[in-house]
């Protein structure tokens, strides 16, 4: 299974929207910096923001423009057929996929942190911000997992590139666009109907626990899902999503 | 133990309501190469997928290596390299990196199984150059590089000679018989040029609308090739009766109003000529006709042929 994982990496070689992709995340926090100066505690206002932004809207498009990538170069390219008579079954061959958009997520959250810390750094504002190193390792894995319905529909309907990203997109901003609305107005409605546990809102909900919240967001103190339970949500919403991808994958005619 | 490396018993395939394959019974001996020839479309990938476990059969048993291909496939496809239709590879990798990237996938430990693969090939050279940059002839031989490089016992090559030019098909005419022969592979080779199938096969199965026409050796189809001496001529009803009367043999065929074809290709033309003449027929044409395996080939594919 390592061998496959290290396999799909080595498919990305030359591919620009990777290096593009890792080097938004590096430089993401620099103008959100300006905005987070003007606030007490720049750093976890800088942090946060790139949270909301970088990750909690800009991530999930990223991975299903990456899940594009890696699933259609392959049946556009006819490769499928080549690696399954190596042999290698469509479950490990979907699963290596998965656990390689899951590691690219980690390692765009922390490079995320890592430019964080490196700007607060610069303003003098440096913290110790270790306890971010499992913060970013976690909403990584969370973003992942929720962005599997992409994965979904990518294998299911991708037919082109074109369609398979729109699709990305519009999930990806439908998806921050609830987290925001909880925020909002009428936010303790929505937490409290069924789109209160839609994976996107869940991780909002974990985050909100992770960073002190001024005055206005207090009120969200109820509606915060500690880590443990999110860890187990998290796990049973990516069995699910996993097994129905398999199924879907191994009917994929070649 | 089954004789055969590749054995089908009654395999048919169904796509939808239309069979693409109907009843197929091949049989592929130890280190001989069989050639399938039919025309596009006719069912060979579709066997050759089936034979890989690309696509079950809806009817009927594959055996490879006298293995049950459904229960076994594990077993059977380490010991198989393929290229089935277009070659398929990563376009923003070079050859040498996508061979890499399979030789991992299979476990490959031997040192410069990659670089030999590619020498073998001829793409030695292009060792920099993305796939995307290939052209066809060099796609051809990198999915045929990637057939050998884990050194199969048994090769399923589609089509293999797609997209190469004259010099291109004789190389790998040439590297197929040499595998053959020097390091004794099976191979199942198909194509829907007739030409090339009799250069290199030693058997041969002639598949057509998914049905298996014919199944026998080179040597055996060659035999089956009819020689004839023919005659136009005015009178056919009257040089029947010479043939018979003066030539002793029944052994010849009265095919339209003018035309004689007689089997006995041991009677000389000339005296039979003479003595049709001497009769008062006026002949026309008199020549020795041999049947080619083309003409065999069009006869047994109802008419149409094969390239």
């Amino acid at each position: 299974m390592l061998d496959l994982v290290l396999c799909e990496f080595q498919k990305l070689k030359r591919r620009k929207f990777i290096t593009l992709t890792m080097g938004v995340a590096c430089l993401f926090p620099l103008p959100v910096l300006f905005l987070a100066l003007r606030q007490q505690q720049a750093f976890y206002m800088l942090f946060r923001m790139v949270f909301i932004f970088g990750e909690m809207l800009f991530l999930p498009c990223v991975l299903g423009v990456l899940s594009t990538i890696i699933f259609l170069t392959e049946d556009e390219n006819d490769v499928l057929k080549n690696i399954l008579t190596v042999p290698v079954s469509r479950t490990k061959i979907f699963l290596s996929k998965c656990i390689m958009l899951m590691i690219l997520a980690i390692i765009y959250c922390l490079l995320e942190l890592s430019a964080s810390i490196l700007f607060a750094f610069m303003i003098g504002n440096a913290t110790n911000a270790s306890s971010f190193i499992l913060f970013s390792i976690l909403s990584g894995v969370f973003i992942f997992t929720c962005s599997m319905p992409v994965v979904l529909f990518v294998i299911t309907f991708g037919k082109n590139f074109t369609v398979s990203n729109i699709a990305s997109f519009i999930y990806g901003v439908i998806c921050f666009a609830l987290a925001y609305l909880c925020t909002g107005p009428g936010g303790e409605v929505l937490l409290k109907s069924k789109i209160g546990v839609l994976p996107i809102v869940m991780v909002f909900r974990w985050y909100l626990g992770y960073f002190p919240l001024e005055e206005r967001l207090e009120k969200f103190n109820l509606y915060v899902v500690p880590t443990p339970v999110m860890i187990g949500y998290i796990l049973i919403f990516l069995a699910i999503t996993v097994f129905i991808g398999i199924l879907v994958y191994r009917k994929k005619e070649v | 133990m089954s004789k055969y490396i590749i054995e089908t018993n009654h395999l048919t395939k169904f796509y939808g309501e239309q069979k693409a394959l109907a009843d197929i019974n091949i049989h592929v001996r130890q280190g001989s190469i069989y050639g399938l020839l039919g025309r596009n479309g006719a069912g060979k990938s579709t066997l050759m997928k089936i034979l890989l476990g690309l696509t079950s059969a809806s009817e009927g048993e594959t055996f490879v290596f006298g293995m049950n291909v459904k229960k076994d496939l594990h077993k059977i496809l380490p010991r198989v390299g393929n290229l089935i239709e277009t070659p398929g590879f990563y376009p923003n990798l070079t050859g040498y990196e996508n061979l890499k990237l399979f030789a991992r996938m299979r476990g490959v430990t031997k040192k410069n199984a990659i670089e030999e693969a590619l020498t073998l090939v001829g793409l030695n050279n292009e060792n920099k150059k993305l796939f995307s940059e290939y052209s066809l002839g060099m796609k051809q031989r990198l999915a045929i590089a990637l057939a050998v490089m884990h050194d199969p016992e048994l090769l399923i090559l589609d089509e293999p000679i797609n997209g190469l030019d004259p010099i291109g098909i004789a190389e790998v005419r040439k590297l197929i018989r040499s595998l053959s022969e020097e390091r004794r592979k099976t191979i199942l080779i198909s194509s829907h040029i007739l030409s090339e199938i009799a250069l290199v096969a030693d058997d041969i199965g002639i598949i057509d609308h998914g049905t298996l026409l014919e199944e026998s050796s080179l040597e055996e189809l060659e035999n089956k090739n009819k020689v004839s001496i023919q005659f136009q001529l005015s009178d056919v009803g009257q040089a029947s009766i010479i043939l018979q009367e003066v030539f002793k043999t029944d052994n010849f065929k009265i095919s339209g109003k003018e035309n004689i074809e007689v089997y006995d290709t041991n009677l000389p033309i000339a005296k039979m000529n003479k003595a049709f003449v001497e009769s008062g027929i006026d002949v026309h044409k008199a020549y020795l006709f041999e049947e080619s395996l083309e003409d065999y080939f069009k006869k047994i594919t109802g008419g149409e042929g094969i390239a």
